[in-house]
């Protein structure tokens, strides 16, 4: 007889041949040296799996019942994150999204084209005389626009309509121009230096 | 409990169980799953030994046992009524324990610490271990290259060795053709062979 497959040997082992096979398998196994190493390390496996530990008195075991009996009586943890609800994630996006916007609105240097109170600021006229060194315009501030009463509503906030001097057609917002803005302020912040 | 080598159905058997015990486990899986805290107390009390030896040899410690044994009854606790009755509910409880203490080794495998606690064992001079502590050692070893192997693999191998199932009987627990469990269980032996050749000689 040829060595028996694995899935046989097996099968012998697990006493789960017919009388027949088991015989005949047993004859091989003992003229072959592969074979009987195989089921003898299949055994091994099997006593070190069988061989039972000492166990804890009987106390322990009352013990460990009251504490399987006390976690029953709880009810069930509720599952941390729930399917089918709108996931936190989603929130932190939107805020953030909120919070980009405002900031383009706000805090970019130029961003008085968006800003209608920004719009109304004049920036004074620099002096342009003289040589190149003292072509740097003069910092001389800021003018305040005057603003009509009739812009300001009752709680004193300014009423975006639009005036007659100043940005009656805005210039659509442009990165390079808010650029070339921010430029033109650094020269002047340096200017006052 | 006793525990004969090569018995049949002598290996996993519960305090008091005589044959009517099937049914009386299927009825008392049934009070479970209506919120019979009594037929709950019952099962417990017929089962925290077995479950807690099963867990105690595959995983070495008992405060480890102790967890899956009680992670064990708090799940068949809460999923009684998932019973089908394809399998004993021994063998259902000894499958729930299993895998849960598979994956206990499996966690353990990666633990830093724990490597480093073997690492100290390893190296310290110690004198050679006696022969139960080398049958310890062979099973720890076991144990592991269990947990490494596919999961359906080391459940097979488990119930198998365990609860000395028959082919028929593993086939209706874990829900597969009885082919099928024959190749995971030659499989897994063989693996587990090779990965541990050092220890078969």
């Amino acid at each position: 007889m040829n060595c028996p497959d694995e899935i046989k040997l097996n099968a012998y082992h697990d006493g789960e041949l017919d009388a027949g096979e088991t015989a005949e398998v047993r004859m091989h196994a003992s003229g072959c040296a592969d074979c009987a190493k195989r089921l003898l390390a299949y055994e091994k496996m099997r006593s070190a799996v069988r061989v039972e530990e000492p166990l804890p008195d009987a106390a322990y075991f009352d013990a460990l019942k009251a504490r399987v009996l006390a976690e029953a009586a709880k009810p069930p943890a509720e599952p941390a994150v729930r399917r089918g609800r709108t996931p936190a994630l989603f929130y932190f996006a939107a805020a953030a999204a909120v919070l980009i916007l405002l900031g383009i609105i706000f805090i970019i240097p130029g961003g008085q084209r968006l800003n209608p109170v920004a719009s109304k600021i004049k920036p004074a006229p620099p002096a342009m005389v003289g040589t190149a060194e003292e072509a740097v315009p003069e910092f001389t501030g800021y003018a305040l626009p005057e603003i009509e009463p009739a812009a300001l509503d009752e709680s004193g906030l300014l009423i975006t309509t639009e005036t007659e001097t100043e940005t009656a057609d805005p210039e659509p917002f442009s990165l390079d121009v808010a650029l070339a803005d921010m430029l033109d302020e650094s020269e002047l912040k340096l200017s006052e230096e | 409990m006793g525990v004969t080598i090569n018995g049949k159905r002598e290996l996993m058997k519960p305090e008091g169980a005589e044959q009517s015990g099937l049914a009386e486990d299927a009825a008392l899986i049934r009070g479970v799953a209506e919120g019979d805290h009594a037929a709950f107390e019952r099962l417990l009390d017929k089962y925290r030994k077995p479950v807690f030896s099963v867990a105690l040899r595959m995983l070495g410690r008992a405060e480890d046992a102790e967890d899956v044994t009680q992670e064990t009854f708090i799940q068949a606790y809460r999923h009684a009524g998932t019973f089908e009755g394809r399998s004993r509910v021994s063998t259902w409880l000894f499958q729930i324990a299993v895998n849960r203490a598979l994956n206990v080794r499996r966690r353990a495998r990666n633990s830093p610490i724990r490597e480093m606690r073997e690492g100290v064992e390893h190296a310290s001079p110690v004198p050679p271990p006696e022969k139960p502590a080398l049958e310890k050692e062979f099973r720890g070893r076991l144990m592991d290259a269990v947990a490494k192997l596919p999961p359906d693999q080391a459940e097979a191998f488990m119930l198998r060795e365990i609860e000395d199932l028959s082919y028929k009987e593993m086939a209706d627990s874990i829900g597969a053709p009885i082919g099928t469990v024959m190749s995971r269980l030659s499989r897994a032996r063989e693996t587990l062979r090779v990965n541990l050749k050092e220890y078969m000689e």
